[in-house]
């Protein structure tokens, strides 16, 4: 064995052994933001959507409350997407919007209009932490994440519900976030998030979320008609039920601003 | 017009003009096919003060109890245009001034691309701060619902909006004043001599049908939002004129003409929130002034895993008339705001103004919760400690109340 032979051999040693998580030339870091891509990309083309949601929010007892609203979203090719929540119920809340424009790179823009004094607010997008209508979603749970938004790691290759899964760690870039991590199932085929769990700052586990219900619509895109958030500590859970999706909407770009939501109904 | 009975004259003029104002648009709606959406929705409630001191002046009476209904009805067409209705109307007990009824929105918008065409009676708010929103200068103030300036009376107008990459401009055209509401002889909250809103005064010889022009630029850069605007017209404030009715001394409202010229700015670094708003009034008949208020919030979210969200805040008050002639001439605002994020919507407020010069100080506390998927109930507490005899608000010092509402929302 010549020398310069021996001196790569050693160093594929030395590297294996250093980072044993090379895998036919990648390591997880890069594998996890792999199939993060994939599935972003395999939802393009929407343009833009609605639906209808009734949330359920049951406590420990299994005590009922309902929300309900109807949302308004665009796609935005080159940055985070726009989305609109108009509130409907319970009555008091008839007519209240809020507004978010969400960024890849720097934190999301949010406002809400408030139709008794007809004054729009514009608020900290760092409430990440405060709970969403006293629901088990904080604020930074309904946010969809935009690739850029965490780092990934891929742990394992598994069946889950009868579907080839990945498996993959997130782990949350910006500051505030309530998590440590998020662990994703990756549908290896249509690239659809299955179910999700939520480690908080101490790495414990506490809430799992459950995509179900799943419909193919426009013969490309896929929907949940339910997202089930589980408290692991509680018991207590949150189900947001959709209805109504569309999709490849034309909605007015001009809406998705704070001086033009208030019309929106 | 908020009216009481005996003004009707007034109200047969503002209806007229509404009327002249819509009749483009009264054939608009059965022009256009297919209604995509329409709702009643809105509010009734009933709703008490009680004083904890008895009434200063005379005619006054201790407590008053009344009701209130707003309800809103919209029609959305398929092109994406908008008929919103929202009248308002109050009866109270005591207060014969403070029983009115108001058009809060009688409005049509119409979108088209970067246009937005609002005409007809609407709200408009402009400002960013807590405590004073200086730069809001479109609606007259409704004085006999809250006597802090925090409710708003309609405002007909003419408004055509654009929205560019570079920002959202906004011109009106302001054809019909309204005059500010005040509490009556028996009302409480209000100044030693009662305020004859049936003898107002104008600079103008137009009067209330004066026409007022306003123009906003605003703009989202990233995380800071800038307004500029400008407005020339009748002031939504009166100075006061003394005359006399039925033998007595009172005051007449004198409503001068201004222009204003406003900034607001509001960014957000994380948690943190700082606010600004400025303005400068050029005043024919008072003097010229500036005025200010800056202000920054920071936000505990999620407090302690809860989910709870603790805002706390802190703002300076500044207008360089003074003491005799401004209420927040050189003030502070602490407070804390306290979002449950629960189920019911719960929310505290407490906050206090304190005046640097004097011991004037106005705490208030707010609270709401829902009860049932209907009702909500809500309190407010609303102090005037220490009033020196030259502060405007020395009238109303023994004026400090707690009010309370039950509404049922639909």
């Amino acid at each position: 064995m010549n020398i310069h032979k021996r001196f790569i051999l050693t160093g594929l040693i030395f590297l294996t052994a250093v980072i044993p998580n090379v895998a036919n030339g990648e390591t997880t870091q890069e594998k996890g933001l792999k199939i993060a891509t994939a599935m972003e990309r395999r939802d393009d083309g929407w343009i833009g959507q609605t639906a209808d949601i009734k949330m359920v929010i049951k406590d420990e007892k299994g005590q009922g409350v309902i929300y309900e609203f109807h949302i308004r979203m665009l796609e935005v090719p080159d940055d985070g997407d726009k989305g609109v929540i108009i509130y409907d119920f319970p009555a008091d809340m008839r007519g209240v919007i809020s507004l978010a424009l969400l960024h890849r790179l720097v934190p999301n823009d949010m406002w809400i209009f408030i139709p008794s004094n007809k004054r729009v607010k514009r608020f900290s997008s760092q409430k990440k932490n405060s709970s969403f209508l006293g629901s088990e979603f904080t604020s930074e749970d309904l946010n969809r994440g935009e690739v850029e938004k965490y780092t990934y790691r891929w742990v394992k290759d598994e069946e889950y519900e009868g579907l080839p899964c990945s498996v993959i760690d997130r782990f949350p870039v910006e500051e505030n976030s309530g998590y440590i991590k998020q662990r994703l199932w990756i549908d290896q085929i249509e690239h659809r998030v299955l179910k999700m769990e939520y480690y908080n700052l101490d790495d414990d586990y506490i809430k799992t979320l459950y995509f179900k219900d799943f419909q193919k619509y426009l013969d490309h895109f896929w929907r949940e008609g339910k997202r089930t958030m589980v408290n692991e500590k509680t018991g207590g859970s949150t189900t947001i039920h959709f209805r109504n999706w569309k999709l490849k909407v034309e909605l007015n770009e001009n809406d998705f601003t704070p001086s033009r939501i208030r019309k929106l109904r | 017009m908020t009216f009481s009975l005996k003004k009707s004259n007034h109200f047969y003029l503002y209806f007229h003009f509404c009327s002249l104002l819509f009749s483009p648009f009264i054939f608009l709606p059965i022009l256009i096919v297919q209604v995509e959406a329409h709702q009643i929705r809105g509010k009734v409630s009933i709703q008490t003060r009680l004083f904890s001191n008895d009434p200063i002046h005379s005619g006054q009476e201790d407590h008053s109890f009344s009701l209130t209904a707003a309800p809103e009805y919209f029609h959305q067409f398929d092109n994406g245009s908008l008929l919103t209705f929202l009248p308002f109307i109050r009866v109270d007990a005591t207060d014969s001034e403070r029983t009115h009824f108001d058009i809060r929105d009688l409005s049509y918008i119409w979108s088209h691309e970067r246009f937005e065409l609002r005409v007809g009676v609407r709200k408009e708010f402009w400002g960013v701060v807590e405590s004073l929103n200086l730069v809001d200068i479109i609606n007259q103030t409704d004085l006999v619902e809250s006597p802090f300036g925090e409710e708003k009376l309609g405002q007909p107008m003419v408004n055509l909006s654009y929205s560019a990459e570079w920002g959202t401009f906004d011109f009106f055209l302001l054809p019909y004043f309204r005059e500010r509401t005040f509490p009556g002889k028996k009302g409480r909250l209000r100044l030693g001599f009662v305020v004859d809103t049936d003898q107002p005064l104008f600079e103008s010889a137009a009067e209330e049908n004066h026409i007022d022009f306003a123009f906003r630029y605003f703009h989202t850069i990233q995380k800071l939002d800038i307004g500029v605007s400008h407005f020339v017209g009748t002031s939504r404030d009166p100075l006061a004129r003394i005359g006399i009715k039925d033998g007595e001394f009172v005051i007449r409202p004198f409503y001068e003409q201004i222009s204003q010229t406003g900034v607001d700015l509001l960014l957000v670094i994380g948690n943190w929130i700082w606010k600004f708003e400025g303005i400068y009034r050029d005043a024919s008949v008072s003097t010229d002034y500036f005025a200010m208020v800056g202000g920054l919030e920071y936000v505990f979210d999620g407090i302690g895993g809860t989910g709870m969200d603790l805002a706390v805040f802190l703002e300076y008050l500044y207008d360089d008339r003074g003491d005799e002639l401004s209420a927040t001439e050189d003030d502070f605002l602490v407070g804390l705001r306290l979002a449950f994020n629960d189920v019911r919507g719960t929310s505290v407020l407490v906050a206090v103004t304190q005046d640097r010069d004097t011991d004037a100080r106005f705490p208030v506390l707010k609270a709401t919760t829902r009860l049932s998927d209907h009702w909500r109930f809500s309190m407010e507490y609303r102090g005037l400690m220490n009033q020196p005899s030259e502060d405007i608000f020395f009238d109303l010092r023994d004026d400090d109340f707690f009010k309370m509402e039950l509404a049922y929302h639909f």
